[in-house]
This record gives C-alpha cells, sequence and structure tokens, in this order.
C-alpha cells in the first residue's frame, strides 16, 4: 500500500516536472510567449499616465502591478487554449497516456511554467515607470510581495488548467481567450481594489483569486502593516486549489470518455 | 488602369469571405453574450480607473477614449485575418494567380472587423453613458454612429497596412495588432490627452486617424461647433486615406515579390 502511494506521489512529480522543463523549452520558440509579454510596459505608461495626469501619484503601485497580472492571465489564456487539443491532433496524446506519467500533472506543469513570464513582466512595468515617470515602486514587505506573486502564479496556472480541459470538452478556444480578458482584469480588480465597488459586485469579484492577489501586492509595496494578510493567503490558496481540483478532475473525465469514444488521437 | 468597377468588384468579393469567416468566427450568440459583453467590461474597466482618480469629467473623457480603444483593438483583428488565406484556408496562391488588385480584395476581406467594431463601441459608449450619467439626445446619437463608423473605416484603413506586414511574417500577427493597439491606446488620446506627451509622440499620434476620431466624438459630447467636429472628421478621413492608399502599394508588393516567387506562397 506504502509503496503504492509513493509511486503514485512519484507519478505526479516526474508529470509536473516534465511538463515544467518541456515547456521552458517551448516557450521560447512560441509567439504567446511574446505576445503576453510585449504589452506589458506599455500598459505600465498608459496607466502610470492615467496617475500623474489626474494627479494621484499616490496610486501609481496600482499602476505598476496591473500589467504582471494581466500578463499573468493573458498567458494563462494564450497557453491553455491549445494545450490538449495540439497534443490530440499531432498524435502525441496516446503516447502520453501510455507512459508511466501523470497527464493532468503535466498540463498543470506546463502551465506553471508559463507563469514565470510574470517575473519579467513584472522587471518592464517596473523599469518603463522608472524611466519614464520616475517611479521606482518600493517594496517595503517582500516577504508578502514574494509569497503573493508564488501563489498567485499558481493559481493562475491552476484556473488556466480548468480552461484547457474547457476548451477541449465544450468550449471554442478562440472566443474564449478573446473575451476572458477584460471581465477578468475587472472582477479581478487588478489596478481598480474591489473594495471600491459596490457590495453585490464585489461579493462575485471575491470569487476571483486575482481579488486577493492584487490586494496582497498592492499592500506589500505600502509602508504600512498588511491588514488580514493571513485572510488573503488563504483564500487565495483555497481558491487556486479549488481551480487546480477541478481542472485535474476535468481533465481526467475528459480522458475517460475520449477513451470510451475512441477519440484520443481526433478532433 | 484600374477601373472603378473592377476595384469595386475585388472589395465585393473580399467581403464574400469576410462574411463567411465572420460566421465561422461568432454565431449570434457567442457575438452577443461573449464578444459585446467583453468590449462592454473593458470599457467598464477603464471606466472604474476614471471614477477611481478622476471627477466627472474625467470619467466621461474616459468612457468615450477606453470605447474608441476597443474599436482599435477589434478593427487590428485585420493583422490576423489578412494571413488567413496564407495559414489556414491555404488560398494565397489562387488569389496570388488571379488577376485581382490586392489591396482592393483585402479592403474587402476584413471588413467585418470595423463594421462589428461600430456596432460594439457604440454600444459600449451607451451602455457606460447610463452607469455614469451622461445623456445623449438622439439626434447625438445617430452622430455618434456616423463618427464611430468613420472612425472604425478609418483606423481599418491603418490596420490594413499592419496587415500587409502580417502576411509576410504570420506567426508574429497577434504580436503585431497587440503592439499597435497598445501604442495607440496610449498615445492618441484614450485616457490622457496627446499633449500629455513630448511632443514627438504627439506628432507621430497625428498621423493616426483614431485621435482625430476622439476629437471628433467628444467635440460632439462636448457640443462643440458643427465645424469643429468637421473638422476633425475631415482629418480622420483624410489620414484613413492616406493609409489605405499605402495599404494598396504594400499588398501590391506582397503580391508582385509573390508572383516573382518568393516564400510568400511556397
Amino acid at each position: 500500500m506504502t509503496e503504492h502511494l509513493t509511486k503514485r506521489r512519484l507519478t505526479l512529480l516526474t508529470g509536473f516536472w516534465t511538463g515544467f522543463e518541456f515547456q521552458i523549452v517551448t516557450m521560447r520558440g512560441q509567439a504567446e510567449t511574446y505576445f503576453a509579454l510585449i504589452t506589458a510596459p506599455f500598459f505600465a505608461l498608459l496607466y502610470m499616465s492615467i496617475m500623474e495626469y489626474s494627479g494621484r501619484s499616490d496610486l501609481n503601485t496600482h499602476a505598476v502591478i496591473a500589467p504582471m497580472l494581466m500578463t499573468l492571465w493573458t498567458a494563462a489564456l494564450s497557453f491553455s487554449g491549445e494545450m490538449i487539443s495540439a497534443n490530440r491532433e499531432n498524435g502525441r496524446l496516446e503516447l502520453l497516456l501510455a507512459s508511466p506519467t501523470s497527464f493532468p500533472m503535466l498540463v498543470f506543469g506546463r502551465l506553471c511554467a508559463c507563469m514565470l513570464l510574470g517575473l519579467p513582466s513584472f522587471a518592464m512595468s517596473y523599469v518603463s515607470a522608472g524611466l519614464a515617470f520616475g517611479y521606482w515602486m518600493p517594496i517595503h514587505h517582500p516577504g508578502v510581495f514574494a509569497g503573493a506573486l508564488l501563489l498567485t502564479a499558481l493559481a493562475t496556472a491552476a484556473a488556466a488548467t480548468a480552461l484547457s480541459s474547457a476548451f477541449v470538452l465544450t468550449l471554442g478556444a478562440r472566443i474564449v481567450q478573446n473575451t476572458l480578458s477584460f471581465p477578468v482584469y475587472l472582477l479581478g480588480g487588478v489596478i481598480v481594489p474591489v473594495s471600491l465597488f459596490p457590495g453585490w459586485l464585489e461579493g462575485i469579484s471575491r470569487l476571483v483569486f486575482l481579488s486577493w492577489s492584487a490586494d496582497l501586492l498592492r499592500a506589500s509595496a505600502s509602508p504600512e502593516p498588511v491588514e488580514n494578510a493571513g485572510l488573503h493567503f488563504a483564500m487565495l490558496l483555497l481558491l487556486g486549489a479549488a481551480s487546480l481540483a477541478f481542472g485535474l478532475l476535468s481533465i481526467v473525465w475528459f480522458l475517460h470518455r475520449a477513451r470510451q469514444l475512441g477519440a484520443l488521437s481526433k478532433e | 488602369m484600374l477601373q472603378p468597377v473592377q476595384a469595386a468588384r475585388a472589395v465585393a468579393q473580399g467581403m464574400v469571405v469576410a462574411i463567411a469567416d465572420f460566421k465561422a468566427f461568432y454565431t449570434w450568440r457567442t457575438w452577443l453574450g461573449a464578444w459585446l459583453v467583453r468590449i462592454v467590461c473593458q470599457v467598464a474597466f477603464y471606466s472604474m480607473i476614471g471614477h477611481m482618480v478622476g471627477d466627472s469629467d474625467y470619467v466621461v473623457f474616459v468612457i468615450i477614449g477606453a470605447a474608441m480603444m476597443a474599436c482599435v483593438a477589434e478593427t487590428l483583428m485585420t493583422s490576423a485575418s489578412s494571413t488567413w488565406d496564407r495559414t489556414t484556408a491555404g488560398t494565397l496562391p489562387l488569389l496570388v494567380g488571379s488577376p485581382v488588385e490586392p489591396g482592393f480584395f483585402y479592403f474587402g476581406r476584413s471588413v467585418m472587423w470595423p463594421l462589428s467594431a461600430t456596432v460594439t463601441t457604440s454600444v459600449a459608449i451607451l451602455t457606460l453613458s447610463f452607469f455614469f450619467d451622461l445623456s445623449w439626445t438622439p439626434v447625438q446619437i445617430v452622430l455618434l454612429l456616423l463618427l464611430v463608423l468613420l472612425a472604425s473605416l478609418s483606423t481599418y484603413c491603418f490596420a490594413l497596412v499592419v496587415g500587409s506586414f502580417a502576411m509576410l511574417y504570420p506567426g508574429a500577427r497577434n504580436v503585431m495588432s497587440a503592439v499597435v493597439t497598445v501604442w495607440v491606446s496610449c498615445f492618441c488620446g484614450t485616457v490622457v490627452p496627446v499633449d500629455f506627451w513630448p511632443p514627438a509622440v504627439q506628432w507621430a499620434a497625428q498621423t493616426i486617424p483614431m485621435t482625430h476620431g476622439l476629437e471628433a466624438v467628444r467635440g460632439l459630447e462636448g457640443g462643440a461647433p458643427a465645424a469643429e467636429v468637421t473638422v476633425h472628421t475631415a482629418r480622420t478621413l483624410l489620414s484613413g486615406a492616406a493609409w489605405f492608399l499605402l495599404s494598396l502599394l504594400l499588398f501590391r508588393r506582397n503580391f508582385s515579390a509573390a508572383r516573382r516567387g518568393n516564400a510568400l506562397v511556397g
């Protein structure tokens, strides 16, 4: 029994790391990588210009952090869209399933690697605001910042895993990729804190993990102590775990269904 | 010398493909329930920023700017659709072999985007106007639709130039449209006036039709004299026409190179 569990854990880990490493190599040549990254400095300039023009430089932190969160979500949408269907079209899915690795964890591992794009996007946003407007964002609580960034990346990858299965099960990937950007930026409070929304909208927004991430990341740049940090981290963890569980189970269900229909290699 | 009838026929032939592609891309349900909702959310996103940082005048400024920004983003989907004959449909060799004037054909080929953008942008402006107490008279609404249509079509001419380059580098089609969209959003007066930026950027922004289209719509909303709105509209159309002429040359150059046997149709 113990040996079986150890083997199972090993399978999950192997799947995750194989996916992670594979994606790092693959991303270098993919247009989606540059698509997700290239807009970050422009968005930083756009949002910084709003703050400076309206005399609200006290909100500059919002302008620097938002492009990174937007890049993470753009990457989630771009990369998850065809992650499973591409394996299906090029006949790789059957081979992957025959191997002893966990396919759902492989997908999650690949999407976690995509989240590495958050780091260069933050760097570009940070430098753009600094060079163009002389605003070099301070980080007063580096521990909170690093923790929030890590959990946000994992939660985004988890949400992308759920999306990847949704794309292949029911929805047209392109429509969803084009549609789910701004509704999530709005509800996720990436620039306007959801606490400023009307009560009913704030309630809905709190179900979007980005609303907790954005609050934490902004608070980490402020000199005041971070309020309710525990609650924010817990909610981020909970929503991320729920997305991951949903995503992994959806992929398992899809594979089961495709096996039944003999449709593993079909589109 | 190309006759007007031939040019019109090429545009009409392109439009046949445009309609078929649009139907394949969207159903009524996905266009209304997904795309239109996304555009309204985009404008709401920026309106909330305006509400957070400024007064009600600034919110109105941002609503119009953000809606026109969404118009640019949708129209720039021309960058992708200009590559589909090469990448997805595989019909580019047939087009290159035909006696069609490519610039006019491609003007018809992606025209679904500015037409769709006209509706989504207008709906977004009017929807957000409702939430932020911005009122329009019936005459203003008609003129708004007209100005948005002209701004969309002029921006489309600019997007065709981007499309002519995307045809050569189809892998970069989305990167090109994203960069151009966000550049226009940043520097052409959508959320801050153009004169906020350094002179060189201001000068470059004057070449973009949307800069003038925005001035026209804001003039209409603010009750500016008709002559002033007309001047801004004329500038929108003039800059659109200049980009269209450039796109004719670039598409012709692409096809000429392809007929000489370069990799475009390989």
